[in-house]
C-alpha cells in the first residue's frame, strides 16, 4: 500500500505539467501629433505589478524628456533610445518599473522638450518578479521592406517569463503592422499615418522554456527604418509555486 | 431570401461599426476652458481621438474627463491630477516631414476597451490665448 502511494506521488510530481503564471493583465496607448508630450487614458492597476512601457517618438530635432506616471514610479531603462538607420528623428525605447505603485486613475505620460510626434504602450503584467525582472533584451533599427525582427535575444535566464516585443515606424504613408511571431498576442495596434504620427505595434508571450525569443512584425507596404525591440521579464517563480495555473495560462 | 437577410445584418454590424465624428464650434478662453459635453456611443471597445485647428502661435494643455453617470460626476480634474490628454507648445504647424498640417491632437486606446460604461465626455483647456475653434471628436469602435 506504502509502495503505491509513493508511485502515486511520484507519478504527480513526475507528470505535473511546467506552467507560466507571470500574465499580461491589460493595456493602454496613446499617441499624439504635433505634440510635447501625451498621456495615456486611466486605467485602474494593482500595486506590485510589472509595468512595462514601449514608446515610439519622432523628435524633429527636440529630444526625448521622460516617461512618468500618474503614481510617481521611477522607470528604469530595459532598453535605451535607439535611433532609426535610415528615418532621421524616429526613436525607440522600452521602460519598465517592477513592483510599480498601483491604483486607480493610473496613466503615463511621454514627455519630449519641443513639438513632436510621441506614441506610448503600457502594459501592466501580474506574477513577475518584483526585483531584477530584465531578463534579456535585443533590438534592431534597421528594418526596411515589408517585415521587420527585433533580432533574437540570447538563450534567457530561467524557464518562466513573459516576452514582450514592438515594431515602430513613423513615416509610411498609412503602414499597418501585423504580428507574424508565433506565439505572441497583440496588445496594441497603432496604424502609421502619412508622417503625421507614428505607429507602433507590441505584443507579449507567456514562455515556460529556456531559449532565444524574437519578435517579428508583417507591415502591409514598404517601411523604411522600422525600429524592433524584446525585452524578456523573470516570473516571481517563488510566488507562482503558491498558485495554480489559471484560465488560458501556457502549459508546456 | 436568407442571402438578402444576410446582406441586412451585415450592412447594420457594418454601421454600428462606423466611427463616430462629432465637431464642435467653441470659444476657448485662456487661461481655462470647458467645452460642452460629447455623447460618447455606447461600445465597449475603440478608441478615441481629438483633433484641433493648427495655430503656431497658440500653447495650450489639454485634459480629457469621462463620466459614467451622465454627467453628474467626472473623471478627474487637471488642477488636482494629470489626465488623459497632451500639452503642446507654440511651434509651426509642420509634420515630421515639414509639410503643413491643419490640425494637431491625439488618439487614446485602451486594450480592455476604451469606451466601456462611459456615457459622456468634455475636454478641459489650460490655454494662452482666447480662440475660437472646431473641435472635432472620433469615436472608433474598431
Amino acid at each position: 500500500m506504502n509502495i503505491f502511494l509513493l508511485f502515486l506521488l511520484l507519478s504527480l510530481v513526475i507528470v505535473q505539467p511546467a506552467y507560466s503564471v507571470v500574465a499580461f493583465v491589460q493595456g493602454v496607448s496613446a499617441f499624439g501629433n504635433n505634440v510635447s508630450s501625451v498621456t495615456t487614458g486611466n486605467l485602474t492597476t494593482t500595486t506590485g505589478s510589472l509595468f512595462v512601457v514601449d514608446a515610439c517618438y519622432h523628435t524633429v530635432g527636440n529630444n526625448f524628456v521622460s516617461i512618468t506616471d500618474s503614481k510617481s514610479n521611477t522607470y528604469a531603462t530595459a532598453i535605451g533610445e535607439l535611433t532609426s538607420a535610415s528615418e532621421s528623428g524616429l526613436r525607440a525605447r522600452q521602460s519598465y518599473k517592477e513592483n510599480g505603485t498601483g491604483g486607480a486613475t493610473h496613466n503615463w505620460t511621454l514627455t519630449m522638450d519641443g513639438a513632436g510626434y510621441p506614441t506610448l504602450a503600457v502594459a501592466e503584467i501580474s506574477d513577475a518578479k518584483t526585483t531584477g525582472a530584465v531578463d534579456r533584451t535585443a533590438s534592431k533599427s534597421d528594418n526596411t521592406g515589408t517585415s521587420g525582427t527585433s533580432s533574437a535575444t540570447s538563450t534567457t535566464g530561467q524557464s518562466e517569463e513573459i516576452i514582450m516585443g514592438s515594431g515602430c515606424s513613423c513615416t509610411a504613408n498609412n503602414a499597418t503592422l501585423t504580428t507574424t511571431a508565433s506565439g505572441f498576442t497583440e496588445d496594441a495596434n497603432i496604424i502609421n499615418s502619412g508622417g503625421d504620427h507614428c505607429g507602433m505595434i507590441t505584443a507579449h508571450r507567456v514562455v515556460s522554456a529556456v531559449n532565444t525569443y524574437e519578435y517579428t512584425w508583417d507591415a502591409d507596404e514598404s517601411v523604411a527604418g522600422m525600429i524592433g525591440m524584446i525585452g524578456t521579464y523573470k516570473e516571481d517563480i517563488g510566488a507562482a509555486a503558491t498558485r495554480a495555473p489559471r484560465k488560458g495560462q501556457v502549459v508546456q | 431570401m436568407r442571402f438578402i437577410i444576410l446582406l441586412v445584418v451585415l450592412f447594420f454590424s457594418a454601421l454600428a461599426r462606423a466611427a463616430t465624428e462629432v465637431t464642435v464650434p467653441v470659444t476657448i478662453t485662456a487661461p481655462s476652458f470647458m467645452t460642452p459635453d460629447f455623447p460618447v456611443p455606447d461600445n465597449k471597445t475603440g478608441s478615441f481621438k481629438v483633433q484641433i485647428p493648427c495655430d503656431p502661435k497658440w500653447s495650450l494643455e489639454v485634459g480629457l474627463q469621462f463620466s459614467i453617470d451622465n454627467g453628474k460626476t467626472w473623471s478627474c480634474d487637471m488642477s488636482t491630477i494629470k489626465c488623459a490628454g497632451f500639452t503642446r507648445n507654440a511651434v509651426p504647424c509642420v509634420n515630421m516631414r515639414g509639410e503643413p498640417i491643419s490640425t494637431f491632437g491625439a488618439v487614446w486606446k485602451t486594450t480592455k476597451g476604451a469606451l466601456d460604461s462611459k456615457t459622456k465626455m468634455r475636454i478641459q483647456f489650460i490655454s494662452n490665448m482666447t480662440k475660437t475653434v472646431n473641435v472635432t471628436v472620433t469615436f472608433d469602435p474598431q
